[in-house]
């Protein structure tokens, strides 16, 4: 089994509220960005949107972990040492609203060969798909959902321990879009970070978390994690 | 001898020893040259300020039958009662909205001036002007009843049936009391008493016309033909009389009445104007210098608590600066980022101004450190001259942002509002910032001390910092975020 790479080095977890919009914005619509100027693989980080986004359970794959993470752990803006987390991660449930649905299987037997057609050109003789053992191939789409308002960048719906979040599948570039209105022109989100232990001492993490109108950067903060 | 002028500190004084500015009318009372007053003041420190005060000395000699009062000299403002009117070319003026002067003087000469007095006098920009429509669509003028003094002030100041809050804009200073059985008790204040004086403010249907609040505002009472009749002789000082009975019952308003009958407010609170300028002169007859009349002190007080006092009456949602602008009053600046130059419109990252830091003691450090609980902090400010002349009078206020009604923090905010005085760390004076050199700006690094009773705990908290720098600019003046304003600065970083 691996060990820690420093001594006393343990698995973390944070998490970091902060309030998105101003209930004197006119904007209808902004953008949230997170620019990681440093990162480290050892740190996964999850935004829980607050109410701002709709529809993630719809169409996201399930993430669990032995923590038994509940909403309160979120909320709770603490940095505490956590055991070390074992991840599984499984697609969206078949038939989740507006997630994987289909009805049609294809059964392709042991020594099935596919031909494959590279765009509009005629088949190329010598491509072909095999399929040594008996296969399975399920036949469907994800429908739209409320998601595709959002228009995601380097995040992607997840069910972590059955809380819907996004994570983020590219801290260095990840984009959202809010969709503000009269009622709510202001929201607080979390960012959840998991500090795995087998990090670098003296290697620091810096995110910078913006909310961008037009081309305009009005709001940011900062957020520092020291290996 | 002819007019002459005094600069001391952050007031001007002219010099009047002949009474040049003083007209004496027919009835024997007096009246001063407001006009040619004013443009003794703008001849020395600009056309800057949408506002000017004057402070008339008495004891010099001045006389002591002006009173206090102001002139509204521009409004471009509808939907409060007033229409929009410009006398500023009489004042060879671009800026000013008004004047007033405050020279209620006691029957010893002696002029007093109560935060309420410049609250109120200030207040007529906007207020107390309008009427409301009620449900049948009738014009209704209960909110200036029941006058008892001048009639011709009837119509811009609210009347005694009106449960104005703590609205300083009226003449009666009694506060309605509701029982809760339909019967109201009223309480005597008085703002000569400093817990009254520090009572008075803005109402929130006022707050609503002066630009700074969603039409939401709460809805209020009118105590109409109360039985018995409200007494016309003041009854002794924090007493309370009572119960009276409206009748039929107290009437309702809210600012969609008030709506229907004026039209809404333009602009609306999310375009308002949020930021003002406001001179401060004193009139005297001495010739003595500054240092050596020691009215000059006095209004110095007064000028500094108003400013602090409007804001907090405003809950934070606009700024009043006091300070008198000097010429080069835009060379000032802290920057948002180490490409900031004070241009005035910063881009990039703006919240982690090089200018603005923590240090766990007072150390003198200048680099940023974590805040530690537990313990006092220090936060320093760096303020920063690009021109070739010195400037003195300086002040720097420091905030915790939105400390004062949330648990959390945001990204964006907006000035002034979350400059709030409910989140004021601390302030700063600064005597001069030196002027920029060869090297690069010339600078003035400053501390205040972060007590940990103002800590807030960590759960669940960060610590975002704001700071100001007075003068604060003229423009822009609406709702505006850090990056567009050279004076401010924003710190807003947590490190796990």
């Amino acid at each position: 089994m691996a060990r820690p790479v420093h001594d006393g080095a343990q698995a973390l977890m944070f998490s970091y509220r902060i309030r998105l919009g101003n209930v004197l914005q006119a904007a209808r619509t902004s953008q949230l960005r997170i620019q990681a100027e440093q990162h480290f693989d050892e740190i996964r980080l999850f935004l829980d949107p607050g109410g701002l986004v709709a529809g993630i359970g719809e169409r996201a794959d399930r993430l669990t972990t032995n923590l038994g993470l509940t909403p309160s752990d979120l909320a709770s803006g603490a940095v505490r040492a956590i055991p070390l987390v074992a991840w599984h991660a499984e697609p969206p449930l078949p038939g989740a609203a507006g997630g994987w649905s289909g009805g049609i299987t294809l059964v392709l037997p042991a020594g099935t060969e596919l031909g494959v057609s590279p765009g509009s050109m005629p088949p190329q003789p010598a491509l072909r798909l095999r399929f040594p053992n008996d296969t399975e191939v399920e036949v469907g789409g994800r429908g739209a959902t409320p998601l595709a308002r959002h228009v995601m960048r380097g995040m992607a719906p997840v069910l972590l321990d059955g809380i819907p979040m996004l994570a983020l599948s590219q801290p260095q570039h990840a984009s959202l879009k809010l969709n503000w209105t009269e009622d709510m022109r202001s929201a607080v989100v979390n960012i959840l970070g998991i500090v795995s232990p087998y990090r670098r001492r003296g290697q620091d993490a810096l995110y910078h978390i913006m909310e961008v109108i037009g081309d305009r950067v009005v709001g940011g903060s900062s957020l520092q994690v020291r290996a | 001898m002819a007019l002459t002028t005094e600069v001391s500190g952050n007031l001007l004084l002219i010099k009047d020893p002949n009474e040049t500015l003083v007209t004496t009318l027919p009835n024997g009372s007096h009246t001063i040259d407001w006009v040619a007053a004013y443009n003794t003041f703008r001849t020395v420190f600009g056309d800057d300020y949408d506002f000017v005060g004057f402070f008339i000395d008495v004891a010099s000699g001045m006389p002591n039958d002006l009173g206090a009062a102001s002139y509204p000299v521009f409004n471009d403002i509808t939907g409060i009662g007033v229409n929009p009117f410009d006398n500023r070319a009489s004042y060879s003026s671009a800026k000013l909205r008004g004047i007033s002067w405050y020279g209620q003087a006691t029957l010893s000469g002696v002029v007093l001036v109560q935060m309420t007095e410049l609250l109120h006098e200030l207040g007529h920009y906007w207020l107390a002007y309008v009427n409301y429509k009620d449900s049948s669509g009738t014009t209704q003028t209960l909110l200036h009843q029941d006058w008892v003094w001048s009639p011709g002030q009837q119509n811009a100041h609210w009347g005694r049936w009106p449960d104005k809050a703590n609205s300083s804009m009226g003449y009666d200073e009694a506060q309605w009391i509701d029982n809760g059985n339909g019967t109201w008790d009223r309480y005597q204040r008085d703002d000569t008493q400093a817990v009254d004086d520090a009572w008075f403010g803005y109402w929130s249907l006022e707050q609503y016309l002066m630009g700074l609040v969603p039409a939401s505002a709460t809805p209020s009472n009118i105590i109409q033909n109360p039985n018995p009749t409200v007494p016309s002789v003041w009854p002794p000082v924090h007493s309370t009389t009572g119960p009276y009975t409206p009748t039929p019952n107290a009437a309702q308003i809210t600012v969609a009445m008030v709506q229907a009958e004026e039209g809404v407010r333009n602009p609306d609170y999310m375009s308002s104007q949020r930021v003002f300028h406001q001179g401060f002169v004193i009139i005297t007859k001495s010739t003595a210098a500054a240092s050596s009349n020691p009215f000059v002190a006095t209004c110095e007080g007064w000028r500094a608590a108003h400013a602090l006092n409007f804001r907090s009456k405003v809950s934070g949602q606009a700024m009043l600066d006091t300070s008198l602008l000097r010429g080069n009053y835009s060379d000032l600046y802290v920057k948002d980022n180490d490409a900031d130059t004070g241009t005035g419109l910063s881009s990039g990252v703006f919240w982690l101004s090089p200018d603005l830091w923590v240090r766990n003691s007072q150390d003198g450090g200048t680099t940023n450190q974590e805040t530690i609980r537990g313990q006092d902090n220090f936060i320093y400010v760096r303020i920063r001259n690009k021109g070739a002349q010195p400037y003195d009078n300086v002040s720097v206020n420091v905030y915790l942002a939105n400390f004062d009604n949330r648990a959390l923090p945001g990204t964006q905010f907006l000035y002034p509002p979350d400059w709030n005085p409910a989140g004021l760390i601390g302030n700063i004076s600064v005597g001069t910032v030196p002027t920029a050199t060869a090297g690069g700006d010339g600078t003035v690094v400053v501390n205040v001390r972060w007590p940990t009773s103002q800590i807030p705990p960590a759960t669940g908290w960060h610590p975002c910092l704001l700071c100001e720098v007075i003068p604060m600019e003229t423009t822009p003046s609406g709702l505006q975020q850090v990056w567009q304003n050279k004076k401010l600065a924003q710190r807003n970083i947590t490190i796990i």
